[in-house]
């Protein structure tokens, strides 16, 4: 367990200190901007405005973050071979790849404490400018739950770039694998809603992609934030155990690619 | 007591769909402890492959390789073992104080043993004033030399260096060969590749010549240079006959 | 060289942009019909886990294009371009207020059709389940456009379920026992007058709210004239001639009051 520390302490260190990182959080702060410039084009939902522009941003970013730090950092490794350093030392595969997991984690983690005080901030200043116009339902509580799947989401997708990143070492392939799986995953509970009603083949295609793709539109609790929608805590709970069983199963299938694979 | 065996490894890369290229064709080997075994070959010949092998970068069709008795697919074998890559990419952002860090910490080491080891080891290959440094900031030679710091922070049992001397300027090279014949005197295991015949002639007791996978000559330094004269010759007539 | 170039390219540039200005990307005439509604199902896959976002953007689409046309010149195929981006705005967050605010605020009004209002409105009741503004306006529509008292009670009395003001469940009531009761309409009218903004409805529910008051008071003049003759006057005038009034109040619709089984008309 202690090499898993060290292994994720070498990966978040050497993440935290990329510029681009820097870049992707000013974007962040340039979306909250232009969400105040537009704000006044709203009559009665400002606040809502606000929050959508909070939580989309923050998703975007969390975007922005996996597909250009965490896969880049992934690739360098098998690219420039950087990945010899860590496992020449008294490190197994599953532990690098459980180590390399846990560093992205904590950096997506830090990016995501930095990112939610931002948006509560923004939420706030919202909340302060247009006082009369907070959603009846208004809660802190919901906001923090629509952060948190957020970044659960991000990790089912992290999980998903981990096992592309075993198949193959092209960073292009990696990137536009992810990509489809996440426009995949953002649409199967629409498209399965469309073919509800169409027997036959294509409802059987469906289902199966729903069962291989992340169903990413569990996470999304933007709506539930930003109206103060009541939410059952059961499906907190089950989508929480389903994203972690995602996970699992994807970062053990990637440790035994991974094992398997000349690091040539 | 051999430190290092290999025994009848073979392997082979896919080229292109059905072509397959076989870069070691029943390599045997062993190493004992103690010895300095120098890695001859020209470029393609396999070298490389051998040590990736070896560090269970990449895992042979056949055949087996041990240290120590322990298959090199233990983690546990790499304890005590230093690894010097060609060109060594490290991470960017992080100081050589932070990767020497790490790699005490997951060879066992207490943070107590890192911070008295590391001092030593930084003012030895120089880089002690930039400890502090990303490695972006350094040149090729300043990373080869962190590099060496690295693989010899977990004092190691055994060395393995890939061409540890491309990349200096001839007083670093100096200095490099230098820090070779002390671990040499500490008795360290050492087993490096080189294409500067020199610094392999100066060090070793010992040297393999590899020519298109297969091991064409072992034999002691000594032996080597009375048989041929030199070893340039050596290398030259070895890979000759074979090619 | 390199100059020169760079200098021509420059000069070009502007050249277009200047040129592109005074041009416009979307010309609504008769000839070319308004952009098709999206299909709900396309609009949600293309905004993903983005679809608020989309929401209020679709919402500043339609101000946009509001603003940038006198909204009293438009026609139809306009208002039918508004509404179909408002009702993309909808699809993408059923629950956002101000597209429905929108609606409310121009189509029973400018665009004279309330018909597309208590329709657009209807949608959300499902979602805004905690909105009693929704079933409100939706019964006004009703009211105040349709003159069908029947649904405008039902919506009124279920926007007096959600909200705990007593006005509206009286409201719901009166129009429920006597659909056309002018004071109902007067207090339903003021009430509604403190609510919208735009100044076209404003005025025209000035206009209405005067236009009852004249009936209110020639109404009661009615009643007097009953208490004291026994019987109900035949014409209007006959309340002047019998000096129970000294005259008829102006109709601001320009049309004259007049008198029909003892009701008030104009």
């Amino acid at each position: 367990m202690g090499k898993v520390y060290w292994i994720s302490w070498l990966a978040f260190k050497e993440g935290i200190k990329h510029r681009i990182l820097y870049g992707i959080i000013s974007f962040f702060i340039f979306v909250a901007a232009v969400s105040l410039l537009f704000a006044d084009f709203f009559a009665i939902d400002v606040v809502k405005v606000g929050i959508d522009f909070a939580l989309s941003g923050t998703s975007l970013t969390g975007l922005l973050i996996l597909f250009f730090l965490c896969i880049p950092m992934l690739n360098r490794d098998l690219d420039k071979r950087t990945v010899y350093f860590p496992i020449s030392s008294p490190v197994s595969r599953a532990q690098y790849i459980l180590g390399k997991f846990f560093g992205l984690f904590f950096i997506l983690l830090a990016c995501m404490v930095i990112l939610g005080i931002l948006s509560c901030l923004l939420i706030k200043l919202f909340m302060t400018l247009y006082k009369a116009y907070i959603p009846l339902n208004f809660s802190w509580a919901k906001i923090f739950l629509a952060l948190v799947f957020s970044f659960l989401s991000f990790l089912v997708l992290l999980s998903v770039i981990f096992f592309f990143w075993s198949i193959s070492s092209k960073g292009f392939i990696v990137s536009t694998f992810s990509l489809m799986t996440y426009i995949i995953g953002e649409s199967t509970a629409v498209v399965k809603e469309m073919v509800s009603s169409h027997p036959g083949v294509i409802k059987h295609i469906v289902n199966f992609a729903s069962w291989v793709f992340p169903n990413l539109s569990y996470f999304d609790l933007k709506k539930v934030a930003a109206h103060g929608l009541h939410i059952h805590l059961g499906y907190i709970l089950k989508v929480s155990i389903y994203a972690w069983f995602y996970i699992a199963i994807l970062l053990t299938l990637t440790i035994i690619i991974f094992q398997k694979k000349d690091l040539g | 007591m051999s430190l290092i065996v290999f025994k009848q490894i073979t392997k082979s890369y896919q080229e292109g769909l059905r072509r397959k290229k076989q870069v070691l064709k029943g390599l045997s080997l062993e190493i004992k402890k103690g010895e300095v075994f120098g890695f001859l070959g020209p470029n393609g010949a396999g070298k490389s492959t051998t040590i990736k092998i070896l560090l269970n970068f990449i895992f042979p069709d056949k055949g087996e390789v041990r240290i120590n008795g322990q298959p090199v697919s233990n983690p546990q074998v790499r304890k005590y073992l230093g690894y010097l890559p060609e060109n060594p990419y490290l991470y960017d952002n992080l100081s050589p104080q932070e990767l020497l860090l790490f790699k005490g910490r997951v060879c066992g080491l207490t943070a107590q043993q890192i911070k008295k080891r590391m001092d030593e080891i930084l003012s030895r290959v120089n880089l002690f004033q930039v400890k502090k440094r990303p490695l972006r900031t350094f040149s090729k030679g300043m990373v080869q030399r962190a590099g060496f710091a690295l693989a010899l922070i977990n004092d190691p049992e055994i060395l393995i260096l890939d061409e540890p001397f491309s990349g200096l300027d001839p007083l670093m090279r100096y200095e490099a060969l230098e820090l070779l014949l002390s671990l040499k005197q500490q008795g360290k295991t050492i087993f490096f590749s080189s294409h500067i015949l020199n610094d392999i002639e100066r060090v070793c007791d010992r040297i393999g010549i590899l020519n298109q996978g297969e091991l064409v000559s072992v034999d002691n330094t000594e032996n080597i240079l009375n048989k041929y004269g030199s070893l340039e010759k050596a290398f030259l007539t070895v890979t000759k006959d074979h090619g | 060289m390199k100059k020169f170039v760079l200098v021509f390219l420059i000069l070009g540039y502007f050249i277009i942009i200047k040129n592109l200005a005074g041009t416009k990307p979307l010309v609504l005439t008769k000839e070319n019909s308004p952009p098709k509604v999206i299909p709900p199902a396309v609009l949600k896959l293309t905004w993903g886990e983005f679809k608020n976002l989309g929401a209020d953007f679709l919402f500043i689409k339609s101000l946009v294009y509001q603003e940038a046309e006198a909204i009293s010149k438009f026609s139809e195929q306009e208002w039918n371009y508004v509404y179909s981006v408002l009702e993309a705005s909808r699809v993408l967050d059923p629950y956002f207020k101000d597209p429905y605010w929108l609606v409310q605020a121009f189509f029973p009004w400018e665009a004279e059709s309330p018909e597309k209002a208590i329709a657009f409105l209807k949608k959300g009741l499902s979602y805004r389940t905690w909105d009693w503004t929704l079933p409100y306006y939706i019964g006004f529509n009703y009211f105040f456009f349709l003159r069908d008292y029947a649904q405008a009670s039902k919506y009124l009395f279920e926007a007096a379920k959600i909200s705990d003001n007593p006005f509206i469940a009286t409201l719901a009531a009166q129009i429920a026992y006597k659909g056309g009761k002018t004071e109902t309409a007067i207090a339903f009218l003021s009430d509604m007058y403190s609510k919208v903004v735009s100044e076209e409805a404003k005025k025209s529910i000035k206009k209405r709210l005067d236009a009852l008051q004249g009936v209110l008071i020639l109404e009661k003049a009615v009643e007097r004239y009953k208490m004291i003759f026994g019987h109900l006057p035949h014409t209007l005038s006959e309340l002047i001639d019998k000096g129970i009034i000294k005259e008829i109040p102006q109709n601001p619709y320009h049309t004259p009051y007049y008198l029909k089984d003892g009701k008030v008309l104009f």
